[in-house]
């Protein structure tokens, strides 16, 4: 048995990447109805059943060894459970994990081996949670537009992620 | 009048200048074209490379920003035609991205990847992430696969740099995985100084499947190569330890300055592209 917790780590400041997004799905794929996007990183921790105190464990790993992120631009939330939180109302999210996930082992092998974890972290995954919100009443749905963008099909059709490697998961 | 060879240059891309040196020593006439040009004006030349760096800070995924410029609409009509282009690193990323390349399902299907390196020995990852040294690339097609090997032998060894964090050729898609060895479109592959490839580390420096550096597509008139040619141009830029002949040659080039400025492996392929042109 175990416990699982996510991490969505955002930053404080602008997000160039996402800004980088939007504007190329607004201005070069057309999707003008797209009203703002976001990402945060995801991080997916399953702690020991036994480990008495995971959700204070990872708290102290995401805070204190620089793993996770650097508080002087990012910010986090911590949520029990392995499902991304449902969208803000009228926006969609969209998951994009590798499925060899590199940077996750390696963070893991960091993570696990760390005194704050005491012994209890057994799997770390990270992955790229973006959420999009198209402009009201102008034709399709947040929920529609992800689904169009989750997965890059041609030149011009999605954009998210490469399916020859990626995974994109819309939560429900 | 040389062919001319539009050099194009997104946002972050950082090799540009010499990628345009390259394509002038092997005889041809280089131009930067800026990505936020009219690509119409493109019709005006009659090969392309896409040169290496980050072209927008390889934001959401290596190339695929890039991809979706309407550069890209141009470049796909002038692959359409024939006209040859090589994606060098970043530009092979793009090129990937924009389903250029391999463009075995049509020339709108996205058929691979440059996924993160994983480097695998003993079915163990001992490494991942950005790397960069020399390593053989192996001719594995035979003469004129490409616009990129026509005078080099099959089997031939050119020595070539690579540095990238994303360089890993994969495809999720089976049939697209047989297409690629029945049409042999891994033209270039990673070898050992006696020309065995192995898609093990260090042999193969970022777990591709064939161990593969370069893909063409179908007709072989577009490249993805992830190893830099425009870094191994002249002799002076191969390390005089390299094993094989070209390191030979460098270290019997030490002191003589005409002699270091000879024709490096990686003018192969430019030499090659120069005669596609005049062919064809």
């Amino acid at each position: 048995m175990s416990r699982t917790f996510q991490v969505l780590v955002s930053l404080k400041i602008p997000d160039a990447v996402a800004n980088t997004a939007l504007n190329t799905i607004r201005r070069r794929m057309n999707l003008t109805e797209v009203a703002s996007l976001s990402r945060a990183e995801w991080w997916c921790a399953e702690f020991d059943d036994a480990c008495p105190d995971p959700q204070d464990r990872l708290r102290a790993l995401v805070e204190r060894t620089g793993l996770f992120m650097n508080p002087n631009k990012h910010r986090y939330q911590l949520i029990e459970g392995a499902t991304p939180p449902p969208a803000p109302a009228g926006a969609a999210h969209i998951l994009v994990v590798d499925r060899e996930d590199t940077v996750g082992a390696a963070a893991q092998e960091a993570a696990r081996a760390h005194p704050l974890a005491g012994g209890a972290l057994r799997t770390l995954r990270r992955g790229v949670l973006w959420t999009l919100a198209a402009q009201p009443g102008q034709g399709k749905t947040s929920r529609q537009i992800a689904e169009e963008l989750a997965v890059s099909t041609h030149r011009t059709a999605g954009l998210f992620s490469n399916p020859h490697y990626q995974d994109a998961i819309l939560p429900p | 009048m040389p062919p001319r060879v539009a050099v194009i240059v997104f946002p972050g891309n950082n090799c540009e200048l010499e990628t345009a040196r390259a394509v002038e020593n092997a005889g041809m006439s280089a131009e930067l074209f800026r990505w936020n040009r009219d690509a119409k004006e493109l019709d005006q030349f009659d090969g392309f490379v896409v040169g290496g760096g980050f072209a927008y800070q390889d934001r959401v995924r290596s190339g695929a920003i890039a991809a979706k410029e309407p550069i890209m609409d141009g470049l796909a009509r002038a692959a359409e035609a024939g006209k040859p282009i090589l994606g060098i690193c970043n530009g092979a990323q793009i090129l990937v991205e924009a389903a250029l390349v391999p463009a075995v399902r049509g020339s709108d299907s996205l058929d691979m990847a440059l996924a993160p390196n994983r480097m695998v020995k003993n079915g163990h990852v001992v490494r991942e992430g950005y790397f960069t040294d020399w390593r053989n690339l192996k001719n594995l097609a035979p003469p004129g696969r490409c616009a990129f090997n026509l005078d080099i032998p099959e089997g031939e060894l050119l020595p070539m740099p690579f540095a990238h964090a994303e360089g890993r050729f994969t495809t999720a898609d089976a049939k697209v995985r047989e297409a690629l060895v029945s049409g042999r479109h891994v033209v270039f592959a990673y070898a050992t100084p006696s020309g065995e490839v192995h898609e093990e580390f260090p042999d193969c420096p970022n777990g591709s499947i064939f161990a593969a550096a370069a893909v063409c597509n179908v007709p072989g008139n577009v490249l993805a190569i992830m190893p830099h040619p425009e870094r191994a141009d002249t002799l002076k830029h191969v390390p005089s330890s390299f094993p094989g002949p070209y390191g030979l040659a460098r270290r019997r080039a030490f002191g003589d300055p005409d002699a270091l400025n000879r024709p490096g492996p990686g003018r192969r392929l430019f030499d090659s592209m120069r005669k596609f042109l005049r062919e064809n």
